[in-house]
């Protein structure tokens, strides 16, 4: 059965009052207590007020009625070409628009009349003239809001029928744009130009008919977040991959949220049978009744990989059921022998080199109660700390520096915050990459609330592009960037006085540590000069309301531990933790990575998330488990990889992570993986590290499984299972229980409820609401971090790179998400292999255009040169490269320098020097965009189509 | 001395009298019935409940299946009860096909009824005679709208396609010569001792009981009470056509078979009559939100594919509110009892069926009498299990 229409009622945008005294002939004006002039008007047989200026349409639905309208939605403003939402004003002879006129006073109007039916009526029976007799191939046919007006107007003999007879636009990647469809609505127009702020589409005149294209009518290559095709009232714009396969009454939605990153978005996933079709968001065109106010949390929305990122659930290649190594080959085994080999493999390596010789990773993808379960799993049956996550890539260096200079672990901001801030520092993140959706809150923030937004990046992002301000600092100079700010807010005495009242320590130590600075070096380091630092500076410190922003750029490059002490510093400084609405957060890429934190998946983390050196929360962990906490520190990645190539680690458990793919080559951890006596890997496909292990348990992905994540802002989001595992595969957890039950029987948990009871009482309120994010009172510094401030600001120096190499930065890109999408067929499609972005400048000097191949060496070191295609980006720097990080084909991630940071130790594998020289100059063609011909192919094919 | 006791008889449910699966449990002395338990459910299928679960419309081929002897009466009285929730009036030409159809099926009904009544007592031939005549309505049924028993024939607004010109000359023809055959099975029965014998002053209720057990139709009738929906709540075509109620006066299984063979002339009268009188104009209610649009259209324009659409998947939506609306059906008052929450399906359909209400009152008429009495007892409510048990 199709879906029901509209929400039943409209909330009330401007709270209209109604009264019940009439008004005199010439009313005076009216104020109300915000002294915004207001209104007087009969709506009918109503009186209310509503503030001037606002359409009659908002003044209706504010009473809480429904006029239909087929080009409204309240996220962007009232378009007016639809024809349908008209109304009777008194002394008007033809009915009017509601959406596109405004209340006057005394004005008269009636919304329901047999008049302004039949009005409306013929408004819907226009749009169907020229519409197609397509219903039953049409991907909209029973989620089409032109049905449901037809229907409820009762159109049952349409005059005047003309079809369009254009053909269908195939040219892009991902979405069909079928024009004899449109009723030009030009919602998708207006969400891509308001709201996403991409404005990737237009309307264009062709043939005698008005079509929406891509900008400059070519194939379309955006951002590919498909609000258009979630917009699109009608069948106009369809989604490619789920094209012609099922009605939408054959699906059975589930609402659930997205495993990509942590934006955490929800999204409604269509499945029929055993596979996902399509991922539908929240937001469509259906969500059409709402206020400005309402998408201060978000609109509702989702990107291209979550949107288009769904086939790997569906792949053939997933792990089925448990294998066991079989000299060279593998063995399908039952779940019950592998548990049980697993188990007393365990048991016995325990027993015989103690619980010390076993060690464990894991994924931060997976959900929070798994990584709970994992943990105890490690510290009571196994009995030791030494296991690591992936939140050790990089948020490790954000948690720790919370941890060490305020004692707090998790600091965040919600999305309302984030809309309504003053002033936004971005530093370290390429938002609209990384984050796509919660860069839409900046984007809000900047154009209806007036927000300053400061990007600092070396590249001018398309995050840069938008703010207000756009800081391009030198390649790896963001430590010394945030140390320049912290200088400047002292100087120029702007720090809050409630923080230099609770830490005069810390500022004076700040204050004599940069006092020899000038102003000169800094800008020579950072290529910032005094004044903008002071521009910037007063703008953090004015707030009220300001955060700073940081991300993997920040956390996962040399030195990510120092920069987020001096990030603390910073907010601290101007403010920003003790003002209501201000805050630091840091930005993760992988899904889970603050839950990871938060329920103790890592050596220094107790669930909670509490320090494992406190001895309160060591007592009640232990006594909840009735076993105690292992008195060992632990091992970080790094350090297991390290022990399991001496030897000391006998067996490795590694659920999710794949260290092999993920490292670069000079970290041995291959060399490490096949030293181990028991390598267990619980994975969802076949990764290079699932092929050294000795037993494969198969894991399924969380589209079949239940449980939470926990997003950016700290908010737990709602993991519901659409599928039944794949194949014998099963969820995390169930393993982890049952391999605990083999080795201790009272591990066992029941059920994923059962789990969250059990977490409830470690983490208060679990899993209904989330450990506190916020500061009470103004920051107070650990005397120990005041220490460390002499060790970090250091004279500003320019670091220094041979001649003509340049920065290798291994970045995030939006159609991609760690390794996992590069199994999703939709954003191979749109993104399929990695290619080297360079600034013009590098391009000219070496004569290398887009689409040219160059060979890049390290700049240090012995490393076999990788030969890559480039693509000459204007917005990239001279001296700057980038390659997507997820590609590991060409291997230019083995360019990348390693080095691991001494107390959080995250290794930095992101940053290198390379020099670059020419080998293949680029093919005369030109290649647009992300080229490799995808683009050019299709467009061949549309165009041998028409021919 | 002989011992003697009561003796439980069981009988069916696997009975070829027994009209669908009706098991009875008999309580005998010696010969005579102390106690008779009809055990019903052998062939519920939940139809109630089905109907909570689809659109109007897609009710309509399940009451195809209650009383599958007569489809197109049932139809009727679940479309009446439909258009009397949302206050839809039908065209005078549809109500006029609807009343011709609806006594058509009427004489299906009685003639199967005669043909397996007889039968059961053991009169055979009489069988062969009615199931002649019955062959060639149902053809007609078949000409009408492609099915002889699960006809579907009703739309809510109207039906589904006009009579054609042969169809009209058809059942013109056949009621011209059907009072003969009437007449022709009679011959075989009423002056027939055997028939007497079984039928006269067997299983006999008064009118107080009758009424008090909710007897309807022939059933009711044959007790004496004049009540016919047909007549003191006219429906249809009836208040415009001329035709009587007969009515019994013993309440025995005799007075009931005279009712009956009475009606199939009666109905003959009304068909005749409206035959003549048969309005020009549409057979479907313009309600575009409501009606199925014709298929000729659907095919061919956009705004008919919509509705046809929006209607099949979606349905209409009823206004909020509870109706009854009972139709005198052959074997009595077959009655909708609809609750709708305002959405597009019944929050609850009842279905008051005669042959249910009827066998309530098994164990009073059957009380007293004969072992071999029992198959025309259970005969003369004309039951139709797949009604009863739904």
């Amino acid at each position: 059965m199709a879906e029901e229409q509209n929400p039943t009622a409209p909330p009330a945008p401007a709270a209209p009052t109604a009264t019940a005294t009439p008004t005199p002939a010439a009313p005076p004006p009216i104020y109300d207590e915000a002294g915004n002039e207001l209104v007087e008007l009969t709506i009918d047989g109503q009186l209310i007020r509503v503030p001037k200026g606002t359409p009659i349409y908002d003044a209706i639905t504010g009473m809480g009625k429904i006029i239909p309208a087929m080009c409204y939605h309240y996220t962007f403003a009232p378009f007016g070409s639809c024809g349908i939402c008209l109304v009777e004003v008194e002394g008007k002879k033809a009915p009017v628009r509601s959406c596109s006129s405004n209340v006057a006073p005394g004005m008269v109007v009636r919304t329901d009349t047999p008049a302004i039916f039949q009005a409306r009526k013929k408004g819907v029976e226009k749009h169907l003239s020229t519409h197609p007799l397509d219903c039953p191939v049409c991907d909209a046919d029973g989620r089409c809001e032109l049905q449901d007006m037809s229907f409820a107007f009762g159109v049952s003999e349409v005059k005047n029928v003309k079809q369009k007879g254009i053909p269908e636009d195939r040219r892009s990647l991902v979405l069909d744009f079928n024009m004899n469809r449109c009723i030009l609505c030009a919602q998708c127009i207006n969400i891509c130009k308001d709201v996403q702020q991409v404005d990737a589409l237009q309307f264009h005149k062709k043939d005698g008919f008005t079509h929406v294209v891509a900008k400059g009518d070519t194939a379309l290559y955006c951002e590919f977040c498909g609000d258009c095709l979630s917009i699109c009232p009608v069948g106009a714009i369809t989604n490619k991959f789920a094209k012609y396969l099922y009605k939408p009454w054959q699906l059975v939605s589930t609402a659930t949220t997205c495993g990509y990153c942590a934006d955490g978005c929800e999204m409604i996933v269509d499945a029929k049978e055993q596979e996902v079709i399509r991922v539908r968001s929240p937001f469509s065109w259906k969500s059409k009744w709402g206020t400005k106010e309402d998408t201060l949390g978000g609109h509702g929305g989702i990107c291209v990989k979550g949107r288009f990122g769904f086939q790997h659930i569906n792949s053939a290649e997933r792990l089925m059921q448990p294998l066991l190594r079989h000299g060279s080959g593998w063995a399908p085994v039952s779940w019950w022998e592998a548990t049980d080999l697993v188990a007393g493999r365990l048991a016995e390596i325990k027993a015989q080199h103690g619980p010390e010789a076993i060690a464990g990773l894991v994924s931060a993808r997976l959900t929070n109660e798994e990584l709970y379960l994992f943990q105890k799993f490690m510290r009571t049956v196994i009995g030791t700390n030494q296991f690591d996550g992936t939140a050790r890539y990089g948020q490790s260096n954000f948690t720790q520096a919370l941890q060490a200079a305020l004692g707090v672990s998790r600091l965040m901001n919600s999305y309302e915050e984030l809309t309504l801030a003053n002033a936004i520092l971005v530093i370290g993140s390429d938002l609209t990459e990384a984050n796509p959706i919660t860069a839409l809150r900046l984007k809000e923030a900047m154009r209806y609330y007036k927000a300053k937004v400061i990007v600092v990046n070396p590249v001018k992002t398309k995050m840069a592009a938008l703010a207000t301000h756009h800081l391009a600092i030198r390649p790896g100079s963001e430590g010394l960037f945030l140390q320049g700010l912290v200088r400047t807010l002292l100087t120029n005495n702007l720090a809050d006085p409630a923080v230099e009242q609770a830490n005069p320590a810390l500022l004076e130590t700040l204050r004599s540590a940069t006092a020899s600075w000038t102003d000169e070096a800094l800008a020579r380091a950072t290529g910032i000069e005094a004044s903008r630092f002071n521009e910037i500076a007063g703008l953090l410190a004015a707030g009220p309301r300001t955060i700073l922003l940081c991300g993997e750029g920040l956390l996962k490059q040399p030195g990510g531990y120092a920069n987020a002490l001096t990030l603390i510093e910073a907010a601290s400084l101007c403010g920003a933790l003790s003002r209501p609405g201000g805050g630091v957060m840091a930005l993760q890429e992988e899904n889970n990575e603050q839950g990871l934190i938060d329920f103790g998946a890592a050596p220094e983390w107790l669930p909670g998330p509490a320090p494992i050196t406190d001895p309160t929360s060591k007592l009640r962990a232990s006594a909840l488990w009735q076993a105690p906490v292992p008195a060992t520190p632990g091992a970080t990645l790094t350090q297991i990889l390290e022990r399991a190539r001496q030897g000391a680690i006998k067996a490795l458990y590694i659920i999710g992570e794949n260290p092999i793919e993920t490292l670069p080559s000079s970290m041995r951890a291959a060399e490490a993986l096949e030293r181990v006596e028991v390598l267990i890997c619980q994975e969802v496909f076949m990764t290079e590290t699932a092929k050294r292990a000795h037993v494969i348990l198969p894991a399924c992905t969380a589209a079949e499984k239940s449980g939470t994540f926990t997003n950016h802002e700290g908010e737990l989001r709602p993991v519901a299972r659409a599928l039944e595992p794949k194949g014998e595969s099963r969820p995390d957890w169930e393993i982890f229980e049952e391999i605990g039950m083999k080795m201790a029987p009272e591990f066992a948990c029941g059920s994923v409820e059962e789990l969250q009871q059990e977490i409830g009482r470690l983490v208060p309120g679990f899993p209904k609401a989330p450990p506190p994010r916020r500061l009470e009172g103004p920051p107070h510094f650990a005397a120990a971090h005041v220490e460390s401030v002499t060790r970090r600001y250091t004279q500003p120096a320019v670091s220094s790179l041979p001649e003509h190499a340049l920065t290798l930065q291994l970045i995030p890109i939006l159609y991609h998400s760690g390794k996992l999408s590069l199994r999703a067929d939709g954003l191979t499609t749109i993104y399929p292999k990695g290619r080297l972005a360079i600034s013009p400048q590098d391009g000219e000097r070496i004569g290398a255009a887009t689409g040219a191949v160059v060979r890049l060496t390290a700049a240090e070191g012995s490393r076999p040169p990788v030969n890559v295609e480039v693509e000459v980006q204007p917005a990239v720097p001279a001296g700057l490269c980038l390659f997507p990080e997820h590609f590991n084909e060409p291997p230019v991630r083995e360019l990348a320098s390693v080095s691991i940071d001494k107390t959080t130790g995250v290794p930095y594998i992101k940053r290198g020097a390379v020099t670059m020289q020419l080998v293949t100059p680029a093919p005369i063609a030109p290649v647009s965009a992300n080229g490799d011909g995808a683009l050019a192919s299709a467009e061949a094919a549309a165009s041998g189509e028409t021919a | 001395m002989l011992r003697t006791e009561e003796m439980m008889l069981n009988m069916g449910p696997q009975h070829p009298a027994t009209h669908g699966v009706l098991k009875m449990i008999l309580d005998l002395e010696g010969e005579r019935i102390v106690k008779a338990t009809p055990v019903l459910g052998y062939l519920h299928r939940g139809v109630e409940k089905l109907a909570e679960h689809g659109t109007y419309h897609q009710f309509i081929p399940h009451t195809d299946r209650l009383d599958y002897v007569c489809a197109m009466y049932n139809n009727f009285a679940y479309v009446r009860a439909v258009e009397k929730l949302l206050g839809l009036t039908v065209p005078p030409r549809a109500e006029y096909l609807r009343t011709i159809v609806a006594e058509t099926q009427r004489i299906i009904g009685h003639l199967f009824w005669l043909g397996t009544q007889a039968l059961d007592i053991g009169a055979m031939t009489v069988f062969f005679y009615t199931f002649r005549d019955r062959e060639i309505l149902l053809d007609w049924f078949d000409e009408l709208c492609g099915a002889r028993l699960t006809t579907s024939w009703y739309r809510i607004g109207g039906v589904e396609r006009d009579f054609t010109p042969e169809l009209i000359a058809k059942l013109a023809k056949f009621m011209d010569e059907f009072q003969g055959k009437i007449d022709e099975c009679n011959t075989l029965l009423d002056k027939n001792r055997i028939w007497l014998a079984r039928t006269k002053d067997i299983a006999v209720i008064s009118a107080e009981d009758a009424l008090s057990f909710g007897l309807s139709g022939p059933t009711l009738r044959g007790s004496g009470v004049d009540y016919d929906l047909r007549k003191y709540e006219p429906y249809g075509a009836y208040g415009d056509v001329e035709w009587s109620v007969p009515v019994g006066r013993n309440g025995d299984t005799y007075d009931r078979y005279w009712i009956r063979i009475e009606e199939l002339r009666e109905s003959c009268k009304i068909i005749k009559q409206c035959l003549a009188k048969l309005p020009d104009g549409p057979y479907l209610a313009d309600a575009p939100t409501v009606v199925l649009p014709s298929k000729d259209k659907v095919f061919t324009t956009l705004e008919s594919m919509i509705l046809q659409f929006k209607l099949f998947t979606q349905g209409f939506k009823a206004p909020k509110g509870d109706i009854y609306c009972g139709t005198e059906a052959h074997k009595g008052e077959l009655g909708f009892y609809i609750i709708s929450d305002g959405g597009s399906h019944p929050y609850r359909l009842k279905i008051r069926a005669p042959s249910f209400i009827h066998l309530g009152a098994f164990d009073h008429m059957a009380k007293g009498y004969m072992i071999a009495d029992i198959v025309t007892i259970f005969g003369t409510y004309d039951v139709v299990m797949g009604e009863c048990d739904r």
